[in-house]
């Protein structure tokens, strides 16, 4: 079992309805596949971060970690 | 000095001085304000969101590349929260030793913040609102 945060920003935080939450997982899976099970959909566009650095779509989840789903950026 | 304002106007002054130094002959200053019109609607506000940890350390790393590709000093400063037409968004203040180099390490940090530093933009017009992502150059 794996306890990790989830954070979101943007139209996927208004799209969960959360900013950030608590998840257990049953089973290690990577970044692309957390996101596809959370949001039902692919993750064209979407990049990934652990720990608050830049992770590629197959890094596995870790316990205790803080994934978080960064959509298109718009900062400037 | 690298940060993010929540609710606070940046000053130009600070970030100026901060960058400054006895070996550096050239400031540049880069200031970007929200437009008032986007494609003939009028904005009423943009609202930032930020990562806030992931930010500040993805602008330090690119001033850290600045440093080590242009010799730059560095500082940036953010807004997050609701912003309004002609109200500054971002600072970036650069000082090199000479000019040709300000202007590239300037433009390198602005580029390099719109791709990789996790920062939203919602745009509210009188039409109504949508998430604003950043394209290349214009």
């Amino acid at each position: 079992m794996l306890e990790i945060t989830v954070r979101y920003f943007a139209h996927l935080r208004e799209k969960r309805g959360l900013s950030e939450e608590a998840i257990r997982l049953p089973a290690p899976c990577t970044v692309a596949e957390l996101y596809q099970q959370i949001f039902s959909s692919d993750c064209t566009g979407i990049r990934f971060a652990i720990d608050a650095t830049y992770v590629d779509a197959d890094t596995m989840v870790v316990d205790g970690a803080e994934v978080a789903f960064l959509p298109p950026m718009g900062g400037g | 000095m690298i940060a993010l304002a929540y609710n606070d106007d940046i000053s130009i002054e600070t970030l100026e001085n901060a960058v400054q130094h006895p070996d550096c002959g050239a400031d540049l200053l880069f200031v970007g304000r929200v437009r008032g019109v986007y494609k003939g609607q009028i904005v009423q506000y943009l609202e930032y969101e930020a990562y806030d940890k992931m930010a500040i350390a993805a602008m330090q790393q690119i001033a850290d590349q600045a440093k080590a590709e242009f010799d730059a000093r560095v500082a940036i400063v953010h807004r997050v929260g609701r912003v309004y037409p002609n109200q500054i968004s971002v600072v970036i203040a650069v000082s090199t030793p000479h000019r040709a180099a300000s202007y590239d390490a300037s433009r390198f940090v602005l580029e390099s913040l719109k791709q990789d530093v996790p920062i939203w933009k919602l745009e509210v017009t009188e039409q109504g609102q949508a998430w604003k992502q950043n394209h290349k150059p214009s």
